[in-house]
């Protein structure tokens, strides 16, 4: 599937074969201004910078960039070469430094009007350009949508409460095991405030749950560990993006690379997936602020990041509290100019 | 006195289209991909300023780029923000520096870097912002502004900052 780009394009080129007047006036005319106003950023030597876009050969240009196809069969006034270097789209003006003169606008006008021809070229798939390969990188588990998985066989339905249990029980049958007895309520409370925390329960905590026989008691408990923002909380967040930070940048297992990365916080991994926008802006935010991803979600989470690229769109630099913090007191802090600071100071009044 | 006094034969001047910009090579590519296909286009729509420093021959030495920003402080404590309102504040950014390779080593990085700091001075006294904050695009930008003792702005390794009163304060000593 990743040729479909440039397939496309060729369905689009093929058709009528371009006469010699067509060719020459490509050969003679388009050419020439591709290579004096274009190439410089759009070519097999820039590399794949600029929009993914080569026009140094003609398969790159039938292939167009990442953008897609520079040019509507029907429509060719509403292509997208026509549409840049008209100025007409407000973002997206090429060149860049100013528009092309009437005299070569009207060369490339022609040209697209007239089917846009080019010379033949060998039908490849379109160059890779990218160093990540987007297709193969789609593959990756992570980014599978959710299937319902069949129920696997089991020997003793009886055992199981609730159809997760099922897969448990089947792992433990394989390995020739059998389920433990339930736990008492005081081992249920310490392991569960072990999972989630990674602290024991306190003494008042223990009573109070061995005393608490309601039906709701469990849940009641795992919603007070989960909402504990100490721990668990924080854990999570942080967590959830650095795991999701590593699998991004690497591609390689959570698994694997977790236990290397977070040595430090002993912990399970959590296998918490974020949407594409939290990843976006996650991977934005560190690039905002120059830094790696990895450094940017040890301290940061994801709505922070989220802030962050929203403001930087209207020139807002975001910090968090604490930083505001710093930055306010450094704010307020008097003016004690250093030796350099006095030496600059005079520069800047005229002095030599 | 209007400004840093310039080597003989060099003089600043607002970026124009008919200037050699695409000449312009200060060694980093961001710098000079910046002035090459950028800065006109937004100083054009009036989101920054840049100024060139002109040799004799006409070639761009150096140039620097100023635009404004703002800082959130939508969560400080409230006990404090009694001084400061907590809301967005103005800051000048001086986005972009650089100085040709041919004319590095000639102090005129130190000169455009006090030019754009009397520059925000100025636009200061009409203008107020509680800061100037300096983005540095890569270590050895930072290393070059760091020379000036400027602070990092907390979280951001490659943004340094100076307060309006230290601003204010290297124009009067
Ligand atoms: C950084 C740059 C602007 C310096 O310009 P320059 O005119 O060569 O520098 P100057 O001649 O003014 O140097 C003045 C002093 O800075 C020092 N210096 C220069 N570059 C330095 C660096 N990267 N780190 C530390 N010090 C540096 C010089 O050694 C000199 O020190 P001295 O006064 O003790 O002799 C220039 O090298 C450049 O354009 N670099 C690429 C772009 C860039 O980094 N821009 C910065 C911000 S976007």
């Amino acid at each position: 599937m990743a040729t479909s780009l440039a397939d496309e394009a060729l369905v689009q080129r093929s058709d009528p074969k371009p006469t010699p007047e067509q060719l020459e006036f490509f050969e003679t005319q388009v050419r020439p201004l591709l290579v004096k106003r274009c190439h410089k950023c759009h070519s097999t030597e820039s590399g794949p910078e600029n929009g993914s876009l080569i026009l140094d050969t003609a398969a790159g240009i039938a292939a167009g960039g990442s953008r897609g196809s520079m040019f509507h069969k029907e429509m060719p006034d509403k292509g997208l070469l026509l549409q840049v270097i008209t100025y007409r789209d407000a973002d997206l003006q090429m060149p860049p430094d100013g528009k092309l003169a009437a005299a070569e606008l009207a060369i490339l006008e022609r040209w697209v009007r007239d089917g846009a021809a080019l010379p033949e070229y060998k039908a490849e798939p379109r160059p890779k350009l990218s160093k990540v390969d987007w297709v193969e990188g789609r593959k990756f588990w992570s980014f599978q949508p959710l299937r319902p998985t069949p129920l696997p066989m089991i020997s003793d339905p009886q055992w199981v409460a609730r159809p997760l249990d099922t897969f448990v029980l089947a792992k433990l049958s394989a390995h020739k095991l059998t389920p433990n007895p339930p736990a008492d309520r005081a081992q249920l409370l310490r392991r569960m405030t072990f999972d989630l925390t990674g602290l024991p329960p306190t003494p008042d905590e223990l009573d109070a749950f061995v005393a608490d026989n309601s039906a709701q008691s469990v849940e009641r408990l795992v919603d007070r560990l989960l909402a504990s923002h100490k721990t668990y909380g924080r854990l999570l967040s942080t967590l959830t993006v650095l795991h999701y930070a590593i699998q991004f940048r690497r591609g390689e297992s959570i698994m694997a690379k977790c236990t290397n990365e977070t040595t430090t916080s002993k912990v399970s991994p959590l296998m918490v997936r974020l949407d594409a926008e939290s990843k976006r802006s996650l991977t934005d935010a560190a690039e905002l602020r120059r830094i790696s991803v990895s450094d940017y979600v040890r301290t940061v989470t994801v709505a922070q990041a989220r802030r962050e690229v929203a403001s930087a769109r209207d020139q807002t630099i975001q910090l968090s509290p604490d930083e505001q913090l710093a930055f306010w007191q450094a704010l307020q802090a008097s003016a004690k100019l250093s030796p350099a600071q006095k030496r600059l100071g005079a520069i800047m009044r005229g002095q030599r | 006195m209007s400004g840093v006094v310039l080597p003989p034969g060099f003089s600043l001047e607002p970026l124009q289209r008919t200037q050699p910009r695409r000449h312009f090579d200060c060694g980093q590519s961001e710098v000079n991909d910046w002035l090459h296909t950028k800065a006109l286009q937004h100083q054009d729509k009036r989101l920054s300023a840049t100024k060139v420093l002109l040799a004799g021959d006409s070639a761009i030495a150096g140039f620097y780029t100023l635009a404004t920003g703002q800082v959130d402080f939508g969560d400080l404590p409230s006990e404090l923000a009694r001084k400061l309102p907590r809301r967005a504040l103005p800051v000048a950014i001086l986005a972009w520096l650089g100085v040709s390779v041919a004319h590095q080593g000639e102090k005129l990085g130190d000169l455009l870097l006090a030019q754009s700091l009397r520059d925000c001075y100025e636009a200061g006294q009409t203008f107020a912002f509680v800061a100037v904050i300096l983005d540095c695009v890569d270590d050895r930008a930072k290393s070059f502004y760091q020379r000036w003792d400027f602070a990092e702005l907390p979280g951001n390794p490659y943004r340094l900052f100076l307060n309006s009163q230290t601003l204010a304060a290297m124009m009067r000593s």
